[in-house]
């Protein structure tokens, strides 16, 4: 056995990532029982990752597509919401069975991606589900307040879940947008970054892109809000770059910060201004021999790091097919694909046509 | 997900065993799984049922609605039992979180768990805050641990501001923004490049500031100016002291506190010629400074747009930042 590691990987192992995903959709290590509340949050990275790479269709039959979209719907929340895993949602009592705003938001686009028709979506559910999860301040809860215990929890991911949920069902009156924006505007440090909370923690790669991308979607209620100036927001993001991103000043490189700082800066429009080869050679470097990503360079390979790795590098495929890694386009708002995007906007449309119609 | 455990290469024998021994420990989760959710669905409050959390939590203490539940179970003991009762089993608790914050820093359950037991001391012994004030201790000394560990830790930064503003009245040691600031000091005088440090500081500033006289508060920044000189000069190619600077330089600094600072980073510029922070520096208060005064102007923009030409150089991932920075500045 060498005693050197794995060499850098520098070519892209296409079909390592399909089977690690494939894999990891069949079960997880040991180390992956932390994640057993969250598996649909899971079933999403491995489902967008392997449409990222074209193979969902190729490397997963419909039998296997159709099982995953009745287990989906059987996360439902009597609620409104969906549910982070089956045994979360065991009763038909929403106090013992409640919605969870994140993995509400990833079901979601496991429906999409799936593209698992949407007549069974109880529209109004979601948008009294987000009404349930908001504060007087502004912020989210994870669960509904009635749950919650305190603002425990209650930060700019929470806020981004409830603002992609309400662009997806292009429904916005579940949330009282004046007050998010106020929350929002509240995590901003005097760095430039967004903080998770206001108070005294520090701007974070990821809480940044939380912050730009619920700004951005909140644009769709017709009232854009064009009084922040981020050019300090800018700047902060793009200091961020030592190769690949890192989360915060001194801290180092991590995959998922590629598509945190990058996404953010692809929804300001600047991306232009990041140095797309030097992430590039990072992300390919942290690659892991057999597929997936670690969250650098030789580290095992985790669901999370795996598909934000590919959704970063999607962002960064040139116009010239030759030099592009084959990988589809993504929509940085919802970190969805173009495609997926597209085909749920016109689903949403036709039942809320069907079931809620004007 | 373990982030940073390296994977050792297994071969045959070993990989089956190892394999073998991840099936049972799958197995036996699973199993503890269900029985505790039975339990919470019959709303079991017993010792019993805490045992069993407890077990469960070992191997996942993520597992939010399991905190919960234990919470539950607590809630429905309590009224049970004396007040010397509860503060053993609110230790307990605390002793429990200890052990999973070591090897689990950053879970929001775990702390958000040892918030709650904080909160629910009771008054005591014998009217006092006796037992609140020997949690608080422990609680400041878990924190001081935690961050020399990582200093960057924002949980237990953010943690830390909680403990510090429920201390209870007869807490010996209370801690005002003035004493955390000396806090900051001391992180920061053991190691400049401790960026958290930094940044907890701005936050008290700018609360203490907010109450103050403006000379009252040129006074103090004028101290801030020096202290952040020391760190500036000991370590030039840490970020965190440079961007301490850009803060109390702020957006409207006056034109004398812009030349001398100007003047001060100069002298470091020529012993640190390849400092990317200093000329960042530079260039962005030669540019302030060429907005406040129409004598600088010109020089001072023409230096600036000379240093973006060396920031180029050395510093090409953020070529096209400099370059757009040029144009603006144009």
């Amino acid at each position: 056995m060498s005693s050197d590691g794995p060499v850098r990987q520098t070519t892209f192992k296409r079909n390592g990532h399909v089977n690690f995903f494939l894999r990891c959709l069949q079960a997880l290590p040991a180390s992956g029982t932390s994640q057993d509340a969250n598996r649909i949050t899971i079933a999403y990275f491995c489902l967008s990752g392997l449409e990222l790479l074209g193979a969902l269709e190729d490397k997963t039959t419909a039998q296997q597509r159709d099982a995953w979209i009745e287990w989906i719907w059987s996360l439902r929340s009597p609620n409104g919401g969906f549910g982070g895993s089956t045994f979360m949602i065991t009763t038909s009592n929403a106090n013992t069975s409640p919605g969870h705003l994140p993995s509400t938001y990833t079901a979601l686009l496991c429906l999409a991606i799936l593209r698992a028709p949407l007549d069974r979506l109880d529209v109004p559910g979601l948008v009294s589900f987000l009404r349930s999860c908001q504060g007087q301040d502004g912020s989210f809860s994870p669960l509904p307040r009635s749950q919650s215990e305190g603002d425990f929890q209650s930060d700019l991911r929470m806020t981004y879940c409830a603002c992609a949920v309400s662009s997806i069902i292009s429904d916005f009156s579940g949330i009282n947008v004046d007050a998010a924006r106020a929350m929002i505007r509240q995590c901003r440090t005097w760095e430039g970054g967004y903080a998770a909370r206001p108070g005294i923690i520090e701007a974070q790669g990821g809480t940044t892109y939380c912050a730009m991308a619920s700004l951005k979607l909140l644009e769709a209620d017709g009232k854009a809000d064009s009084t922040e100036d981020h050019e300090e927001t800018l700047r902060w993001l793009l200091q961020r770059q030592i190769g690949g991103f890192q989360g915060r000043p001194g801290k180092l490189e991590d995959v998922c910060y590629s598509f945190w700082c990058g996404g953010a800066l692809s929804i300001l429009g600047r991306s232009d201004l990041l140095d797309a080869q030097s992430d590039r050679t990072f992300l390919l470097s942290a690659q892991y021999p057999f597929g997936g990503f670690g969250k650098e360079p030789e580290d095992p390979p985790d669901p999370y790091h795996s598909y934000l790795a590919l959704a970063a590098l999607s962002m960064h495929e040139p116009a010239a097919k030759e030099h592009a890694l084959g990988l589809k386009s993504l929509v940085p708002t919802w970190n969805v694909s173009e495609e997926s995007a597209k085909w749920l906007r016109g689903e949403i449309s036709r039942i809320k046509a069907l079931k809620y119609p004007a | 997900m373990q982030h940073g455990v390296k994977r050792t290469h297994l071969s045959g024998a070993a990989a089956e065993a190892k394999n073998a021994r991840n099936r049972l420990l799958l197995e036996k989760y699973v199993a503890l799984e269900e029985t505790v959710l039975q339990k919470r669905r019959r709303k079991e409050y017993t010792r019993d049922a805490l045992e069993i959390t407890n077990e469960l939590l070992d191997m996942n203490p993520e597992y939010y609605t399991v905190w919960n539940y234990r919470r539950h179970i607590l809630r429905g003991l309590f009224p049970t039992l004396s007040d010397e009762k509860k503060v053993q089993i609110l230790g307990n608790e605390i002793r429990l979180t200890t052990s999973y914050l070591q090897v689990n820093p950053k879970v929001y359950w775990i702390w958000n768990h040892r918030r709650w037991c904080l909160e629910s001391i009771p008054e005591g012994p014998d009217g006092s805050e006796g037992w609140k004030n020997s949690f608080w201790k422990i609680e400041l000394e878990l924190i001081e641990q935690l961050l020399r560990l990582d200093p960057r830790n924002f949980h237990a930064w953010g943690y830390r501001r909680t403990v510090i503003a429920g201390l209870p009245k007869s807490f010996p040691g209370q801690s005002s923004p003035r004493d955390e600031i000396r806090f900051t000091t001391k992180k920061i005088e053991s190691n400049f490049s401790n960026f958290s440090a930094w940044h907890y500081r701005i936050q008290l500033f700018t609360g203490i500031w907010r109450s103050m006289t403006a000379e009252a508060v040129e006074g103090e920044k004028r101290e801030e100016f020096d202290f952040v000189r020391q760190a500036l000069w000991t370590d030039p190619a840490d970020q965190s002291a440079w961007l301490y600077h850009r803060w109390l330089i702020g957006t409207d600094s006056d034109e004398d506190t812009l030349k001398s600072e100007v003047k001060s980073i100069r002298e470091l510029h020529e012993t640190e010629p390849d400092s990317k922070w200093c000329m960042n520096a530079l260039a962005h208060y030669e540019r302030m400074l060429s907005a406040t005064s129409s004598e600088v102007s010109s020089n001072s923009c023409a230096d600036a747009v000379a240093l973006m030409a060396r920031l180029e150089e050395i510093d090409p991932q953020r070529i096209s930042r400099y370059r757009d920075w040029v144009a603006e500045v144009k």
